[in-house]
C-alpha cells in the first residue's frame, strides 16, 4: 500500500528505512518464502510523527450502526410504499441570482481561481521535479494524495464540483485555444467508446494508488502527472474539450460522479455539454438542489458509466479490506499453501513482486465480483418487478443510488487521515521544495495528532454511514417509482437491491469494526 | 465484557449525551429536581442507572497500566499484540529481548533499545486515544511488533 495515499497510515518518516520493498509490513509471511529476507539498514535517527490510526468501532457502536441501517432500511421502504413519484431534481435555488453573491460568478473570480489553480499545479511540477527527492519534504506527494485526491473529494460530495473550476489542464487547454485563435473543428467522439478511457485511466490511478509503491516519490510522481496531462490534451485535441471531459478525463468523470450528490450544481455551456464553441465560464448558474438529486437520472446511464462508477465504489472498499486482519490471514494461506508454493517461488526469482502481484489480482477480482453482483442483482431487480426490461437499462437507471453508500464508507474511513496527515501542508506550505525555507514561518509546525478525537470519529462514522445507507435505498425507490410502471412492481423490484445495499453497507460497517493493521 | 451486555448498549447510542449532562448536574445536587419534571425526566434518570450499569467500566479512573512484553525473535506471544489502556492511564512497557531491537512507538514518537541483558522501559501517558503501533526499527519486514490501543474515557 503507499504510503502517502492510503487511509490512516501515516508511517511517513518511518517508511524512510524501508524504502526497500522486501521490508513492507504485511509482507512477513511472503518473505519467510525466501531463505534470506533482505532487511534494510536503519538509518540513525529515522522519526514518525503524527501517526495515529484510528481505533475499532466498539462492538456497541457497530451493532447499533447494523440495528439502525435495517430498521431504518424498512421504514424507508415503508414510507414509500405511500408515496407518489416524485420529482426532487425540480426543487433548486439560483444561488447566482441572490443578491451579495452574484460577483461570484464574474468572470474575473472566476479567471482568477483558475489562474491560482494553474500557478499551483506548476509549483507542485517544479516541486516534483526539483525539491527534494524524499516524500516527507516535499510539497507534491502531501499536496496530491491528501489535499487534492482525499480533500477535493470530500468537497466535491459534499459541497460541489470544484474540480470543473479548477482542473488545470482544462484552464491551460483553453487558453492555448484562445492563444491559437480558437477551437479547430474536432472529429466526433466515438459513441461506442463511451467512458471506457476514463474507466482505463482511473483503474491505472487507483492501482497506483493502493498497489503500486512509488507513486509517493516526488521524482515518480511528477514522471506520471506529465505522462497524465500529455494524455489528456491529446484526448481534448482530438475530440474537444468538452467531449474529453466527460468521457476520458478519469478525475472529472470521478469527481463529477462524487458531486451527483452535492448540494451545489454548477450548469453552465460546459456542464450541459454544449461541446465545442462555448463561452468560458463554469457556468452561468450555480444551483442549490435537493442533496443526492444528482444521483437520480432521467435516462439509464451507458454501461461504460456503469463500470467506472462500480470501479469507484471498489476502490473505496479495497483500501479499506487491505488494512484488515482478514487480509492478513489471506497473505499469510498464499504463502502457506503448498500448491502455490512452487510457482510463487519461480515468479520471485524471476523478479515478481509477490505482494503487488497478489494485491493486483485481488483488485481486479474484487472489481469482478463487483461488477458480477451488481449485474446479478440488476437481473433479479427485472425479475421482482415482473416487468421485461434490458439488464443494461436496469444496471444504468440504479447503479448512481449506491453512491451515498460509497461517499459514507470514504467519509469514514478517510476524517483522520485528512485532518491528522492533511496537517503536514502547514510546515510544507513554507518549505515545498524542502531546501530551508521558511516562507509563512510555519516550517517547525509539528502535528496534532490529538486535532479530532477517536470517539468523534466513531460517531461521524457510524451516522455518516447510516444516513449514506438511507439516502441510498430513498434514491433507488425513487427511481424504481419512475422505471416501473406500477407501485407494486416497484417495491418488489427493490428487494433484492435493498439485500445489496445491506451487504454493502455492513461490509463497510466491518471494516471499520476491525482493527487495522498496516 | 459479555456480547449480551455490550449489546444492550444500542439503546446507549442515543441516550449518552444526555447521560453525561445528567451526570454533570447530579455532581452539582440538582438531581433531585429531575424527578418532578415529569415522566420524561423520571425515564431519562432511569435511563441513566441502567446505562451506567451497562456501561464497560473498565478504566472509568486513570489508571497506572504496567505490561512486560517479552520479546523473541523478533516477536512477541500474541496475547501481547495489543496493548489496551484507557486515556489517562499512566502506562510502562518493559520490554526484554533476546536480541539488539530499536522500538518505536509511532504517534507518541517514543525510542528505546532493547537487547540481552539489557532490558528496556517505555512510560507514557496515554493523553490522546487511538491506535499507536510500535515498531522495530530496520525490521520492518515483520510488520509491526505490537499496538498499543489507547480507549476513549
Amino acid at each position: 500500500m503507499v504510503r502517502v495515499p492510503t487511509a490512516r497510515c501515516f508511517t511517513w518518516k518511518c517508511t524512510r528505512a524501508r524504502y526497500d520493498r522486501m521490508a513492507r509490513p504485511g509482507i512477513a509471511a511472503l518473505t519467510a518464502l525466501i531463505a534470506t529476507p533482505f532487511l534494510a539498514p536503519l538509518p540513525a535517527g529515522a522519526h514518525a510523527f503524527g501517526q495515529r490510526y484510528d481505533l475499532p468501532l466498539p462492538l456497541w457502536l457497530y451493532a447499533s450502526g447494523a440495528g439502525a441501517v435495517v430498521a431504518l432500511s424498512f421504514a424507508v421502504m415503508a414510507l414509500v410504499l405511500h408515496s407518489r413519484r416524485s420529482d426532487p431534481e425540480s426543487l433548486y435555488v439560483d444561488v447566482l441570482s441572490l443578491a451579495g453573491l452574484r460577483w461570484l460568478g464574474h468572470p474575473c473570480v472566476v479567471t482568477t481561481v483558475r489562474a491560482l489553480s494553474v500557478g499551483l499545479f506548476g509549483l507542485i511540477l517544479a516541486a516534483c521535479f526539483f525539491g527534494d527527492p524524499g516524500p516527507f519534504d516535499n510539497v507534491a506527494p502531501t499536496f496530491v494524495w491528501v489535499i487534492w485526491w482525499v480533500g477535493l473529494a470530500f468537497l466535491s460530495a459534499l459541497f460541489g464540483n470544484l474540480w470543473d473550476l479548477l482542473n488545470p489542464w482544462v484552464n491551460l487547454f483553453r487558453w492555448g485555444e484562445r492563444l491559437s485563435g480558437g477551437p479547430p473543428r474536432r472529429r466526433p467522439y466515438p459513441a461506442w467508446l463511451g467512458q471506457w478511457p476514463a474507466v482505463v485511466l482511473f483503474f491505472a490511478f487507483v492501482w497506483m494508488e493502493l498497489v503500486f509503491e512509488g507513486a509517493e516519490k516526488p521524482r515518480a510522481l511528477g514522471v506520471l502527472i506529465l505522462i497524465y496531462s500529455v494524455i489528456t490534451w491529446l484526448g481534448m485535441a482530438r475530440f474537444g474539450r468538452a467531449a474529453w471531459l466527460r468521457h476520458g478525463e478519469a478525475f472529472s468523470v470521478a469527481f463529477g460522479v462524487l458531486a451527483r450528490f452535492a448540494p451545489l450544481h454548477g450548469t453552465g455551456r460546459e456542464a450541459a455539454g454544449n461541446g465545442d464553441g462555448e463561452a468560458d465560464g463554469p457556468g452561468r448558474a450555480l444551483r442549490l438542489r435537493f442533496p443526492a438529486a444528482g444521483l437520480l437520472v432521467p435516462a439509464p446511464m451507458p454501461v461504460s458509466y456503469v463500470c467506472f462508477v462500480i470501479l469507484l465504489l471498489t476502490s473505496v472498499t479495497f483500501d479499506g479490506i487491505l488494512e484488515t486482519p482478514f487480509w492478513q490471514s489471506v497473505l499469510a494461506w498464499v504463502s502457506e499453501s503448498t500448491a502455490l508454493r512452487g510457482a510463487l517461488v519461480y515468479l520471485q526469482q524471476a523478479g515478481v513482486d509477490l505482494l503487488v502481484l497478489i494485491e493486483t489480482l485481488a483488485l481486479a477480482i474484487a472489481y469482478l465480483v463487483f461488477i458480477g453482483g451488481y449485474a446479478a442483482v440488476s437481473w433479479l431487480i427485472g425479475a421482482a418487478g415482473s416487468e421485461r426490461r434490458a439488464l443494461r437499462d436496469l444496471a444504468g437507471y440504479f447503479v448512481l443510488s449506491l453512491v451515498p453508500i460509497a461517499i459514507a464508507y470514504h467519509l469514514s474511513h478517510y476524517l483522520s487521515y485528512l485532518l491528522i496527515a492533511g496537517q503536514n501542508i502547514i510546515p510544507l506550505a513554507s518549505d515545498p521544495f524542502g531546501i530551508g525555507w521558511d516562507l509563512f514561518g510555519t516550517r517547525a509546525y509539528r502535528l496534532d495528532i490529538g486535532v479530532v478525537s477517536a470517539k468523534m470519529i466513531w460517531y461521524v462514522a457510524v451516522t455518516a454511514i447510516v444516513l449514506g445507507h438511507v439516502i441510498a435505498v430513498w434514491l433507488a425507490h425513487v427511481m424504481a417509482l419512475r422505471v416501473f410502471s406500477t407501485r407494486r412492481q416497484a417495491l418488489f423490484s427493490q428487494l433484492p437491491m435493498l439485500v445489496l445495499m445491506v451487504a454493502y453497507t455492513m461490509i463497510s460497517l466491518w471494516i471499520l469494526s476491525q482493527p487495522i493493521v498496516a | 465484557m459479555g456480547f449480551s451486555r455490550r449489546l444492550s448498549g444500542i439503546a446507549l447510542f442515543f441516550g449518552r449525551a444526555r447521560r453525561s449532562a445528567l451526570r454533570a448536574a447530579e455532581a452539582r445536587g440538582l438531581a433531585r429536581n429531575f424527578g418532578n419534571r415529569g415522566r420524561r425526566r423520571v425515564l431519562i434518570v432511569g435511563f441513566g442507572f441502567i446505562s451506567s450499569w451497562l456501561m464497560p467500566r473498565d478504566g472509568s479512573a486513570a489508571e497506572a497500566k504496567r505490561f512486560a512484553v517479552p520479546i523473541e525473535k523478533g516477536s512477541t506471544p500474541k496475547v501481547q499484540r495489543t496493548l489496551r489502556v484507557t486515556e489517562g492511564d499512566t502506562v510502562e512497557i518493559r520490554f526484554t529481548s533476546d536480541r539488539l531491537l530499536v522500538l518505536h512507538l509511532h504517534g507518541l514518537d517514543i525510542e528505546a533499545r532493547v537487547g540481552p541483558g539489557q532490558p528496556a522501559v517505555m512510560a507514557f501517558e496515554a493523553t490522546v486515544a487511538g491506535r499507536f503501533p510500535m515498531e522495530v526499527h530496520g525490521q520492518g519486514a515483520n510488520g509491526a511488533l505490537l499496538y498499543v490501543e489507547v480507549h476513549p474515557r
